[in-house]
């Protein structure tokens, strides 16, 4: 059997145990619904808008937390790489500060921002940041000495026209992994800050969901932000290879 | 076309003496090449000159005018490819052209005579991973000769492509020299190379390096390596190279 039949195989017998299992008794269906359950609340939700309305809120959240954090740590991280000063200056204060957990801030984020997208923002902005910074960082000092001596030699004398042309496409394998790191980190900083409340969106209507006791809806959201998840992954590498094509035949 | 002349190099890093007090001319449009014991200094030679080192001692002049720093009627070749990897064949060769602003019609019809004066005709589009380690420093070449350099400086160049390749590569480089009269310093530790290319060879003294002896190559063009006066001269620059040798192990 090929790759693809065999993954599609494997899907099938989880989504089946999951169905069975309930059915037969051996868990309390009121703790795990079936999987017929859950799937069968999606278009009940979409008929009420609900799902819908989550939805659009959690990527409006997503977009101002990851969008902000890539503008900001891409650059930083590159300037953190060229220039010592910069560099020596942001170390000790980027070292102190990633190891906090950024659900940490989320009491921060709603005092500062209110229950409002921004302060979900801000939660996925902080998660998002790090990995990004981190990885980009390493990639523009991992740039090779010959290929910035290259560019020496062939007339770059401004430092702008050297990151430009140099640095960034050098480094961008590195930068592309932060990103995916980050983005993997923007979305469990999107449903914790949400299920505080921070701006409504799918995290909202988890807790709500508890509140109502409602386990099949439960599940119908975790399995609306596992195809979120997936769907986000697969664009993200699809790009990756495009841009990185010129990695193909250097890497394994 | 331009002449070289440098006065009194010196050159430590940090307590070690590489070059000490170096004076030699290069004329304007022949090729001399550059020999001696490793690790005697030739490339840093090279470096000073380009403007990659600039922390040296002495001057050096080009057409009579003092320079430091980068200069643009000198190229360089690198011992490695040194080609941008995430960039095509085409896209490496027109760097130079990019940075100088030329426009990007003009820059491919300049960049596609490159690719053919160096063979390369159909590969324009390939990245460095798909090309052979000879088809490599052609590709380079050609990035230098885009920005039509007067002084070509050649660090081993063709020390890394297998000893086929490298005598077909000796004689473009012969070819194109003729056609285009540029200055050459070439750097190599094979006195095959040496007799093959050099209008005149330089055989340098082990650290710190003083220029041991210059020989003038008589040898009418075509050249036929396996001729007598060929393998005469070959003779005579080993033997002199054997003396600075000896001179090191009789130190050591």
């Amino acid at each position: 059997m090929n790759r693809r039949a065999l993954n599609i195989l494997g899907l099938i017998i989880f989504f089946l145990l999951w169905q069975i299992i309930p059915m037969t008794g051996m868990v309390d269906p009121n703790h795990l619904p079936p999987f017929s359950d859950a799937i069968m609340k999606i278009p009940a939700e979409i008929a009420k808008g609900t799902l819908q309305a989550a939805l659009i809120e959690s990527l409006m959240h997503y977009v101002i937390g990851f969008g902000g954090a890539l503008l900001v740590a891409i650059p930083l991280g590159v300037m953190m790489g060229r220039f010592g000063l910069i560099e020596n200056l942001l170390y000790p204060i980027e070292e102190m500060m990633r190891p906090i957990p950024p659900i940490a801030w989320i009491p921060v984020a709603i005092i500062w921002f209110g229950f409002t997208p921004w302060a979900a923002g801000f939660i996925i902005f902080i998660g998002a940041l790090f990995p990004t910074l981190i990885n980009t960082y390493d990639g523009t000092k991992g740039v090779s000495r010959i290929d910035i001596e290259a560019a020496i030699t062939l007339g770059v004398k401004d430092e702008l026209t050297m990151i430009k042309k140099v640095i960034f496409p050098a480094s961008l394998p590195n930068i592309f992994t932060g990103v995916r790191v980050s983005n993997a980190a923007a979305w469990m900083c999107l449903v914790a800050g949400e299920m505080f409340g921070a701006g409504g969106g799918i995290g909202l209507e988890l807790t709500l969901s508890r509140n109502y006791m409602d386990m099949a809806r439960i599940f119908a959201y975790m399995l609306l932000l596992g195809m979120i998840g997936i769907l986000t992954d697969i664009t993200l590498r699809k790009y990756e290879s495009k841009v990185l094509r010129w990695r193909r035949g250097i890497v394994a | 076309m331009s002449a070289i002349r440098v006065e009194g190099l010196a050159k430590r890093f940090g307590d070690l003496l590489v070059l000490d007090n170096l004076s030699f001319e290069v004329k304007d449009g022949e090729i001399l090449c550059i020999v001696g014991p490793s690790g005697c200094g030739k490339s840093t030679i090279l470096r000073a000159i380009v403007g990659l080192d600039p922390d040296y001692e002495g001057k050096i002049y080009i057409d009579g005018e003092l320079i430091s720093g980068y200069n643009p009627k000198i190229g360089f070749v690198f011992q490695e490819h040194a080609l941008f990897m995430w960039r095509t064949v085409i896209r490496n060769v027109e760097f130079g052209l990019e940075v100088k602003g030329v426009d990007k019609k003009r820059r491919k019809e300049i960049s596609m005579d490159a690719i053919k004066l160096v063979g390369l005709e159909g590969f324009e589009n390939c990245y460095p991973y798909e090309l052979s380690g000879g088809m490599k420093q052609r590709a380079s070449l050609a990035r230098v000769l885009v920005n039509d350099p007067e002084v070509l400086l050649m660090d081993e160049p063709f020390a890394a492509v297998d000893a086929q390749t490298r005598n077909i590569l000796q004689e473009e480089l012969i070819n194109l020299w003729q056609r285009t009269q540029k200055t050459i310093i070439f750097v190599t530790h094979s006195i095959d190379e040496a007799t093959y290319l050099g209008s005149r060879i330089i055989v340098l003294e082990a650290r710190p390096s003083k220029v041991r002896k210059i020989f003038d190559n008589p040898v009418p063009r075509p050249r036929d390596r396996t001729s007598i006066p060929c393998v005469e001269l070959r003779r005579e620059v080993l033997s002199v190279l054997k003396e600075v040798r000896g001179e090191v192990d009789q130190h050591s």
